[in-house]
C-alpha cells in the first residue's frame, strides 16, 4: 500500500501533519479516499519527514508553487510529487504573470504529474509540460447527501438556489443568476451574501424576493438548500462546480455553465455559455417550471450519473491510471 | 439627418467636443460612420450643449456609468441616450459589484438603448434591462488594410506567427496559451507585443521561443509588421469584438481563436475553439494549417469573403437603423 501525503495551503505556515481526513465534498475527501495523511502549510524545513511518502499531492494555488518546486528539488526521486489543481483552470490568466504565472509554469514542468478537476482542461495544462497530466476529480459523499432529498411534489413554494456571491466573488456571475430568476414565475431566491447590508437596497429596488445567509457548514448548506426547486450556477470560471453536484445530489436540477465539470456531466440539457447563450438558458429555465416531465428527466439523469460515474471506485481507477503514468507503467 | 454625439472616456474630465473622427478600426470609427461629433470626458456640467443632439452614444467603462445616468436624468426625453458596450461582456463580473456593478446595471436600465459589439451577448445584457439591446459592432477600414496582403506562398521560407495579447500587462488574454501552442508544430518565429520586454526575455529564452518582442504600435506599423505572418493566434477568453482576428484576417492571414470573440467566430468558424477546454482540437488544427495548404487557403478565403460581405459599412448602418427604430418605437 503506497504511503501518501496530501498538502493543503495554510498561509505562511511550516508544514504540519493533521493525520487522516474525513469524507467530505472537498479536497479533504481526496485525502480520505487515498488514505493520505493530511498536511497543511506553505513551506517545508523538515524534508526527512516527507521522505516517508511514495506520493505527495499538493493542492495548488499561487502560495504553493514554490513549495511544490522545492519539494521536487529536495526529495529523492522515489517520492513522487503531484500537483493537484485547485481554483479555476483560467487561473494562469487571472493572476500576474510575474512572478505567479512564471512560477506556475515552472511548477508544472517540475512535478512528476499533475491532476485536474476538469476533464476537458487536461489539454490546457498539458500545453506547458511534458509530464503526465490526468483528470482525477474529487470524491462525493452521496450516501450522506441523498438523505436531504425532498420529492419535488412537496415544493409548493418555489425556492431558487443561486450560486456565488455578489460582493466577494462577482466573477462567479451571481448577478446573471439572480436576473435569470426573474424570467419565469415569482420565485424566492436563496443565496450566500455575508455583506447583505451593502446590497439590500439594490435587491429591493430590483424587486427580488430573497433570503441571504452567512457562511454555513456543509450540513447546514444541505439542510437549507434541500428545499430548492432548482439551482442556478451560471459561473464562467472553469472548475469542479461543487454547487451543481451538491444540489444534484439532493435531486435538484441546476442550470449552469459548460466550463464546470459537474454541471456539464450531470445536466447536459441545462448547460450553456453564461454570456452567449442566455436566450437558451431562459427557455430552459422556463421549461423547468412548465414541463414537469422535462424537470424529472433532468433530475433523474443527474442522479443516475452520480450513482454510476461519481462512484468512489471510478475515482480510485483514475488515481491508479495516473500512478501508472507517473511510474512509466 | 439625425444629429449624433459620441462620448468616449477621458478620466476625470468635463466632456469636451473634438469634432469629427477619422475612419479607424476603433470606436472612433463608429462616430465617423454615424457622422457623430466626438466628445471626450466622464462628467457633464453643460447639458445645454448636448440638447442639440437626437442621439448621444456613451462609450461604457466604469468611469462612464454615472455620466450615462446623469445625461438621461438631465437631458430632455427627445434626446436618446445610448450606452455603447466596450471592453468584454464579462465585465460586469470583473468589476467590483459595489459600486461599479450596481451602477452598470442602473446605466443599462435608464439608458434608452444599448449597443453591443458581440452579437451573441445581446441576450446577456438584456437580462438586466427591458430597454432595446442590439448588436452594432465596429466599422472596419478594409480598403486600407487589404493593401497589406502578402500572398501566403511568399511566407513559406520563414514562418512567422503573430500572437495577440501581452504577458505582463493583460495576462487575462491568455497570450501564454497562444505562445505555448506555437511549440506544437514546426519551428516558427513569433511576433509578440510586450512593452516590458526585459521582464520576460529570460523566461522566453529558457523556454526556447524564437521571438521578436515589440512595443505598442500604431495602426499602420502594426499592419506593416504583422502582414509578414503566416498565421495568428488569439486564444483570448475575454468576450469582446476581437480586433486582432479581424486585423490579421484582412491581411489574408488565418487566425486560431476563441468563440467568445465576435470577429473570430464569424471569420474563422473552422479555427474557433474554447481556449481551455478544446486544446487537443486546437493543436490538431494548428498543425493542419502547416500541413494542409488547401485547408489554409479555405480558411483564408472564407474570412476575406465574410469581411467583404458582412463587415461592410452598409451592414453597420443598417443595424444602427434597426436599433434607432426600436428606441424610437417606430
Amino acid at each position: 500500500m503506497p504511503k501518501i501525503a496530501f498538502i493543503a495551503p495554510a498561509s505562511n505556515q511550516e508544514l504540519c501533519n493533521h493525520g487522516k481526513a474525513w469524507l467530505e465534498h472537498s479536497i479533504a475527501g481526496t485525502a480520505y479516499l487515498l488514505d493520505a495523511d493530511f498536511w497543511t502549510g506553505t513551506y517545508c524545513v523538515n524534508y526527512p519527514a516527507m521522505e516517508q511518502y511514495d506520493y505527495i499531492l499538493i493542492n495548488e494555488n499561487w502560495e504553493m508553487y514554490q513549495l511544490t518546486i522545492d519539494l521536487r528539488q529536495k526529495l529523492p526521486p522515489k517520492t513522487k510529487v503531484i500537483g493537484y489543481a485547485d481554483g479555476a483552470h483560467q487561473d494562469l490568466t487571472r493572476f500576474p504573470f510575474i512572478p505567479q504565472g512564471m512560477l506556475f509554469i515552472k511548477m508544472l514542468k517540475a512535478v512528476d504529474g499533475f491532476v485536474t478537476l476538469v476533464e476537458d482542461a487536461v489539454g490546457y495544462y498539458s500545453l506547458f509540460t511534458d509530464k503526465p497530466v490526468s483528470y482525477l476529480g474529487m470524491p462525493f459523499p452521496y450516501e450522506k447527501v441523498r438523505q436531504f432529498q425532498i420529492p419535488p411534489e412537496q415544493k409548493q413554494e418555489k425556492w431558487i438556489g443561486v450560486a456565488g456571491r455578489l460582493i466577494h466573488t462577482p466573477m462567479k456571475n451571481c448577478i446573471g443568476n439572480l436576473f435569470l430568476a426573474k424570467k419565469a414565475e415569482k420565485v424566492k431566491i436563496l443565496f450566500l451574501e455575508p455583506e447583505y447590508n451593502q446590497v439590500k437596497s439594490f435587491l429591493d429596488e430590483n424587486g427580488f424576493i430573497f433570503e441571504t445567509h452567512h457562511y454555513i457548514t456543509q450540513d447546514e448548506f444541505f439542510k437549507k438548500y434541500s428545499r430548492c426547486y432548482l439551482g442556478l450556477n451560471l459561473d464562467p470560471l472553469g472548475s469542479l462546480g461543487r454547487f451543481s453536484l451538491d444540489l444534484a445530489g439532493m435531486g435538484i436540477p441546476v442550470i449552469g455553465s459548460f466550463v464546470q465539470e459537474h454541471q456539464k456531466k450531470l445536466f447536459p440539457m441545462l448547460t450553456f455559455d453564461p454570456f452567449l447563450e442566455v436566450p437558451r438558458a431562459i427557455s430552459a429555465y422556463q421549461k423547468l417550471f412548465s414541463d414537469y416531465n422535462f424537470y424529472n428527466e433532468c433530475r433523474n439523469y443527474a442522479l443516475k450519473i452520480i450513482e454510476t460515474e461519481y462512484a468512489h471506485e471510478k475515482f480510485l481507477l483514475r488515481w491508479d491510471k495516473l500512478r501508472n503514468l507517473i511510474n512509466g507503467g | 439627418m439625425s444629429k449624433i454625439a459620441f462620448i468616449a472616456p477621458a478620466s476625470n474630465q468635463e466632456i469636451k467636443k473634438y469634432g469629427k473622427s477619422p475612419l479607424e478600426h476603433s470606436i472612433g470609427g463608429v462616430a465617423h460612420l454615424l457622422d457623430a461629433d466626438t466628445y471626450f470626458g466622464d462628467r457633464c456640467s453643460n447639458y445645454k450643449e448636448l440638447e442639440q443632439y437626437d442621439y448621444v452614444f456613451v462609450n461604457q467603462a466604469t468611469t462612464m456609468y454615472q455620466l450615462t445616468i446623469d445625461l438621461r436624468r438631465n437631458l430632455p426625453a427627445r434626446v436618446k441616450i445610448i450606452a455603447f458596450a466596450d471592453g468584454a461582456h464579462q465585465d460586469l463580473t470583473r468589476i467590483p459589484f459595489v459600486p461599479d456593478g450596481i451602477l452598470f446595471i442602473k446605466a443599462l436600465q435608464v439608458s434608452d438603448g444599448f449597443a453591443s459589439i458581440v452579437e451573441d451577448a445581446v441576450g446577456y445584457y438584456n437580462l438586466f434591462t427591458d430597454k432595446p439591446c442590439c448588436f452594432i459592432g465596429i466599422p472596419f477600414p478594409y480598403e486600407e488594410v487589404k493593401r497589406f496582403q502578402i500572398p501566403p506562398q511568399q511566407k513559406l521560407q520563414v514562418k512567422w506567427v503573430g500572437i495577440n495579447g501581452q504577458l505582463t500587462h493583460v495576462p487575462a488574454r491568455n497570450s501564454i496559451g497562444s505562445l505555448f501552442l506555437t511549440k506544437k508544430a514546426e519551428t516558427v518565429r513569433i511576433l509578440l507585443c510586450e512593452p516590458q520586454k526585459d521582464k520576460v526575455m529570460s523566461f522566453l529564452n529558457e523556454n526556447n521561443f524564437l521571438v521578436e518582442v515589440h512595443d505598442s504600435l500604431g495602426y499602420t506599423t502594426f499592419y506593416e509588421k504583422y502582414s509578414q505572418c503566416y498565421l495568428g493566434i488569439n486564444l483570448d477568453p475575454l468576450g469582446s469584438w476581437g480586433r486582432f482576428s479581424l486585423d490579421v484576417a484582412a491581411m489574408g492571414i488565418p487566425v486560431i481563436g476563441t468563440f467568445a470573440q465576435h470577429t473570430q467566430k464569424k471569420l474563422f468558424p473552422m479555427l474557433t475553439f474554447d481556449p481551455f477546454l478544446e486544446v487537443p482540437k486546437i493543436i490538431a488544427t494548428y498543425q493542419r494549417l502547416f500541413s494542409d495548404f488547401k485547408f489554409y487557403n479555405e480558411c483564408r478565403d472564407y474570412a476575406l469573403h465574410i469581411i467583404e460581405t458582412e463587415f461592410t459599412n452598409e451592414k453597420l448602418i443598417s443595424r444602427w437603423d434597426n436599433l434607432r427604430r426600436l428606441i424610437d418605437g417606430t
